[in-house]
């Protein structure tokens, strides 16, 4: 089973990037990224 | 005696033809009418100053072997999608001195046809998300009230079509992109069958769900622009334009809008009355369940995101300063995803678009709505973070099934759409349909005042 994915996660995946988002931008950014996450489980649940 | 630049496709191409009116006098007119305006409207991003160059060359055309239906036109194309020698900044700071060096390669195929290319319109940055006040070029408005949005991402190309700036522009298609503009400001959009018009020279959003297409006043002249466009053995979406839909048998996908609490009772009414003048028409409508729209919409978020992820990802390390804040936000979602989740969501277009055919079994075409509610104004977006409007669009970017949005009433004065969906490559009956609708109603007749 897949660890849950973070805001830790999100932030280092972000830096990679070389993505410098200030606090506004990355409140907006993270809850779209868990968003993004629940599409993902949906997806997993159809093709179960 | 009428404006040319009021002509529709179909009247100028005879006109030009009969030589009672020059590609010249035309351009001329269209040109006008944009000056007069696009001051209120900001479709336009750039006029070509080659403009009546090309007219001219369309005028010599005029007189050689069959020139085609588009022949001596003016077209206007999205800012996403290149047009040689014209800007090509993708509606954002981060390509802002970008001038195309060639044509797209469905560009190109208008040109070849004597197409004029009159200029660029508006796009939402990257065809990502939109309106968004800070971005160089003020968003495009929406002509039946210029203080609602014209919806996105081809704003440009929708202002100007319903503006009566042109009667014909180009648009892209990644999640809805092409018809809910085209439902938000009462006319057609058409997004063809997946990989019929090449995607070559227009910048990727998602390369997956990717689309380019027409927007249009009527279906005829849509179906015409797509013809010219289309690359390989396709049969032609202009062919059957005129046919009756006698015994057509439709889908009423009604569940994918009237369960969903966002749809407006006027929307629903609206469609209820689409279904009826189609049945009247002597097409066959059956209700019918669709496969549920989530798992639609998430398989195509997760594939979206990532490869728009994966087109910008050398844009981002050197110039994320120069993005919108809501793009920039939307390009960070697919950080949040990983090669496993792309697998899985593309396994799922698979299976979800066999589902979908399989639905289609006995039917010819599909009936739903285009967006659930009429556009909204600018008010409702504080350009900090993106704002998702409702719609029924994306599920067909993930199954590439064409897919037409028409005019089907209006609610407090703003346009509604519907939209018709039809299996892979039938494009033919999707504008025939289209078309027969639009001749039995007045939706697409009514215009703006301006």
């Amino acid at each position: 089973m897949k660890k849950p994915f973070t805001e830790n996660d999100f932030r280092a995946r972000l830096a990679a990037l070389g993505l410098t988002l200030d606090d506004k931008a990355f409140a907006a950014a993270w809850a779209g990224a868990q968003h993004l996450r629940a599409e993902v489980a949906k997806v997993e649940a159809y093709l179960k | 005696m009428t404006d040319p630049a009021d002509l529709s496709l179909t009247e100028a191409a005879i006109a030009l033809r009969a030589g009672t009116l020059t590609s010249r006098a035309l351009t001329s007119a269209v040109l006008a009418r944009i000056a007069a305006r696009n001051p209120r409207l900001a479709a336009f991003t750039h006029i070509a100053a080659d403009a009546l160059a090309q007219a001219d060359r369309a005028d010599s055309m005029l007189h050689g072997d069959a020139p085609g239906p588009l022949c001596g036109i003016p077209v206007a194309v999205k800012d996403l999608i290149d047009v040689a020698g014209q800007p090509a900044t993708c509606g954002s700071r981060v390509l802002a001195d970008r001038i195309a060096d060639a044509d797209a390669a469905a560009i190109a195929r208008l040109r070849a046809q004597g197409a004029v290319l009159i200029g660029k319109v508006a796009t939402y940055e990257f065809a990502m998300v939109g309106p968004d006040l800070t971005l160089p070029d003020p968003p495009a408005r929406n002509p039946w009230n210029p203080a609602h949005i014209t919806g996105g991402s081809s704003s440009g190309s929708a202002s100007a079509v319903a503006g009566g700036l042109v009667r014909l522009a180009i648009g892209t298609d990644t999640g809805g992109s092409i018809r809910s503009p085209a439902a938000y400001t009462g006319c057609v959009g058409l997004k063809p069958t997946y990989d019929r018009v090449s995607r070559a020279g227009a910048f990727p959003l998602s390369p997956g769900l990717d689309h380019t297409g027409p927007l249009a006043i009527t279906v005829e002249e849509a179906a015409l622009a797509l013809d010219a466009m289309t690359v390989g053995d396709w049969r032609p979406a202009s062919a059957r334009i005129g046919q009756p839909v006698t015994g057509l048998k439709i889908a009423y996908a009604r569940d994918w809008f009237a369960d969903d609490p966002q749809a407006t009772p006027a929307l629903i009414r609206a469609l209820d009355e689409a279904a009826s003048t189609l049945s009247l028409l002597g097409a066959r409508i059956t209700l019918v369940t669709l496969p549920p729209y989530a798992p639609y919409e998430a398989a195509a978020s997760v594939i979206l995101h990532a490869e728009a992820l994966d087109e910008h990802r050398a844009l981002i390390r050197d110039h994320s300063g120069d993005y919108g804040r809501p793009t920039l936000q939307c390009l960070a979602f697919g950080a949040a995803l990983d090669a496993d989740d792309v697998t899985q969501a593309r396994e799922a277009q698979t299976r979800l678009t066999a589902d979908m055919l399989t639905t289609m079994d006995g039917h010819d075409l599909i009936l739903t709505a285009t967006t659930l509610t009429p556009a909204l104004p600018f008010a409702a977006f504080d350009g900090e973070k993106a704002v998702w409007t409702p719609m029924r669009t994306i599920a067909f970017n993930l199954t590439g099934q064409p897919a037409l949005s028409l005019p089907a009433g209006f609610e407090n004065g703003m346009p509604l759409g519907l939209q018709l969906i039809a299996r892979h490559g039938d494009e033919d009956l999707l504008c025939r349909t289209g078309h027969a609708f639009e001749r039995a109603t007045d939706h697409s007749v009514q215009r703006p005042s301006l």
